[in-house]
């Protein structure tokens, strides 16, 4: 008797946990899309603004081909890697994806997102008439395109434009060495009774500027084919030691320890925001909120210590086509449209961000907030660099951050840092 | 009784049977819900430790290829999240213990203010741990009040939080200060203890010291079990406060769950990270079955005739 009522309980389970089963697995239907006819999901992060800006875009694209619809759908950037990661993995991948030059590799690499170079060529584009060449690789990997450049913008360098008239510091401009650099936050780091009271730069171990800034001085954190390390070099190690002595050493810059006394999250940005700090490393998405600050201000490119490196890494976003996307080539058309100075034009018309465009710089110039020039930038645009990035490009980035990490606090010297670093770097690029 | 005498009703099932569909009907969504969110997961994730699996590909078979470049590849972070996790909880678990219990035998005395006293203890223990981060990277900072407090007796402070030697420490005292869940847990037992037991030593003369040893201790053996076995375990997961601190750029502060995550979420490693889940599994596994076994000598259950 026992038995059989445990019998018929595990009936009852199966039969309950079978039905459950089958309904997760009831709802695949395929949908064989054209590519004038579809229903697209494109996965975004960014504010509110953001999400308004690509649905205008794609809204543009279905004004002209009724049949196509896009749906923006915006990610919480903490979320997004992991989100997309699960969309993909479960059968729903986004048509198109927003990515940038780190995690577009991650999913190109495992096969995620499309490789659009066919595409490319049998439609006759030609990237580089659009956008700058040097925007287009950081969304390449081993000769393969896997999305086109979509919002521009690189680093920049902000200067308190009150600060130097006050100190009578000339302004920084295209071409201005690192010792003219050092010489003006050396002019604007006032010191009082002791304590530093307001900082000539403001720097630390953020890696877009460090490797904007061992750039400059011609080191790399990898080798140019992408397969060992080159942070150990003699120029990364000079750049390095040279960028964090304004911090140690010549005492222009607050260390990692004088910022945990500032507060949590209080960061170069935050610096320069409360007036604290007469220049910083940043990104132009800075400028509303310094704006909003009421500071007097105005961009530059950094200091160059040499005039043949490139000193601006290039930020940005890029749009890939999901490659379990049933409608590529809905999507692939959608991209295209983006892509072109026609399809960007909203970027500039909502003031969200940069256009890669070269043809709309002009336009975006002209939203700048008032005093705010672009002028010095664009004498510079040709020390703008995206650095191609292997598969690895996170686990990397992270290893290296955290075997800097001692040097910035001053733990470690720049050569065992480095080193450190080189050895991690090779045992990630052999895979383990 | 006496009505289906009279018609008898061919019962299907007996009471007995009924019970038990009840019972399996009721317990039916919990079951489902072991089954498809622990046990599945958890026996999907020591076959995927024998893979290399980055989520869309599928899995590919390397056999014991991940544990060995976990334990032994060059450049391995896990001897490093291993130390870092050993040092966190040798330290923590201890102390935690150790003053959870000197915090409960003062607050089970008669002082002033003792309810007041007893909130106080308990409340940072219900405070969200980001919360608790804020706060103690303030009191932390290289020029915090905890390091101001440190130089009026001639001691110079570390940056704790930033530098990576330091870092550890720094969370240890996050740790301790939550202790409160185990005083309310030792409280609790103190007030179990039946006087009788100190007035009968007190007549044999015997002091404060020798009660605490022979009394209080083997009455709360129990207690210092549990807490010794959650505090360990709790120690070697831990990650919220890691993260909120270290972002997971110091190394000083790589933690094993810390090193799971970065390995599954961001380098797209399951397999890899799997192998790492599995082997804290095991480690967490066998500490406790050693403690347990060596809890005879000690723990005392009442009512237990030894």
């Amino acid at each position: 008797m026992k038995r059989r009522a445990a019998l018929r309980a595990t009936a009852v389970m199966v039969a309950a946990a079978v039905g459950i089963g089958l309904a997760a697995c009831g709802s695949d239907t395929e949908q064989q899309g054209s590519a004038d006819q579809a229903d697209l999901v494109m996965s975004i992060w960014g504010s509110t603004n953001d999400t308004k800006t690509y649905q205008e875009r794609a809204d543009a694209y279905t004004a002209a081909h009724p049949g196509v619809k896009v749906t923006v759908k915006n990610i919480p950037i903490e979320n997004y890697d992991q989100q997309v990661d699960t969309m993909i993995a479960g059968g729903s991948s986004p048509d198109i994806i927003l990515v940038d030059s780190t995690r577009g590799p991650a999913l190109a690499s495992r096969g995620a997102i499309l490789d659009l170079t066919p595409k490319i060529q049998s439609a006759g584009l030609k990237l580089e008439d659009t956008v700058d060449a040097n925007r287009i690789t950081g969304y390449n990997l081993k000769g393969k395109q896997f999305a086109l450049p979509d919002r521009g913008g690189n680093l920049v360098f902000y200067y308190n434009r009150t600060m130097f008239e006050k100190a009578n510091v000339p302004l920084p401009k295209a071409g201005w060495t690192w010792d003219e650099f050092t010489d003006a936050a050396r002019k604007l780091t006032i010191v009082q009774g002791g304590k530093t009271t307001q900082y000539g730069v403001a720097i630390d171990n953020w890696p877009q500027a460090v490797e904007s800034v061992t750039r400059s001085f011609g080191g790399t954190i990898l080798t140019e084919g992408l397969d060992g390390p080159a942070i150990d070099s003699p120029q990364f190690r000079t750049g390095l030691q040279t960028y964090n002595d304004l911090a140690t050493k010549l005492k222009v810059s607050p260390t990692l320890q004088d910022y945990a006394d500032f507060g949590q999250n209080v960061n170069r940005d935050a610096l320069f925001a409360q007036g604290k700090t007469a220049m910083i490393w940043a990104g132009l998405w800075d400028i509303p909120d310094f704006v909003k600050q009421g500071l007097s201000f105005g961009i530059a490119p950094p200091p160059s210590p040499d005039p043949v490196n490139p000193t601006m890494m290039a930020f940005g976003t890029g749009l890939a086509v999901g490659s379990r996307s049933k409608q590529q080539d809905a999507a692939w058309e959608v991209v295209r449209y983006m892509f072109s100075v026609d399809g960007q034009k909203p970027i500039v018309a909502n003031q969200q961000d940069v256009p890669s465009a070269k043809a709309l710089i002009p336009e975006w110039e002209k939203a700048l907030p008032q005093g705010v020039s672009y002028a010095e930038l664009t004498k510079a645009s040709n020390q703008v660099f995206s650095a191609p990035r292997p598969p690895q490009a996170n686990q990397i980035a992270k290893q290296v951050e955290q075997d800097l990490y001692p040097f910035f606090t001053g733990g470690a010297t720049v050569e065992e840092a480095t080193s450190t670093a080189a050895s991690h770097i090779k045992a990630v690029l052999a895979g383990s | 009784m006496a009505r289906s005498r009279r018609s008898p009703v061919r019962r299907p099932w007996s009471n007995r049977t009924r019970e038990t569909v009840a019972f399996y009907l009721f317990m039916l969504p919990w079951i489902v819900g072991i089954l498809a969110l622990y046990a599945v997961p958890l026996v999907a994730s020591v076959v995927l430790s024998f893979t290399n699996w980055d989520l869309f590909q599928p899995p590919q078979w390397v056999g014991l290829r991940n544990y060995a470049s976990l334990l032994t590849g060059e450049g391995s972070n896990f001897w490093l999240a291993l130390r870092n996790t050993a040092y966190y909880a040798a330290i923590l678990v201890p102390v935690n213990l150790a003053l959870s219990i000197a915090f409960a035998m003062l607050l089970n005395q008669p002082i002033v203010l003792r309810r007041w006293f007893r909130t106080a203890f308990y409340l940072p223990s219900t405070i969200p741990i980001v919360a608790v981060v804020m706060l103690w990277s303030w009191l932390l900072a290289p020029s915090g009040i905890v390091n101001s407090l440190l130089s009026v007796v001639g001691v110079d402070g570390p940056a704790w939080l930033v530098d990576p030697d330091r870092v550890k420490d720094g969370l240890i005292i996050m740790g301790v200060w939550q202790l409160g869940g185990g005083v309310v847990l030792f409280l609790a037992a103190l007030q179990g203890i039946p006087r009788y037991l100190y007035e009968a030593t007190t007549i044999d003369g015997a002091g404060p010291w020798r009660q605490f040893r022979s009394i209080t201790v083997p009455m709360l053996s129990p207690i210092i079990l549990f807490n010794l076995i959650n505090g360990i375990i709790g120690a070697l997961q831990v990650f919220t406060q890691v993260y909120v601190v270290t972002q997971g750029h110091n190394a000083g502060a790589l933690m094993m769950v810390p090193f799971l995550y970065e390995n599954a979420f961001e380098f797209n490693k399951m397999g890899y990270a799997s192998a790492i889940a599995v082997l804290l599994f095991v480690m967490i596994m066998l500490l406790t079955l050693v403690i347990l076994r060596w809890s005879r000598r000690w723990v005392h259950y009442e009512g237990e005739v030894s």
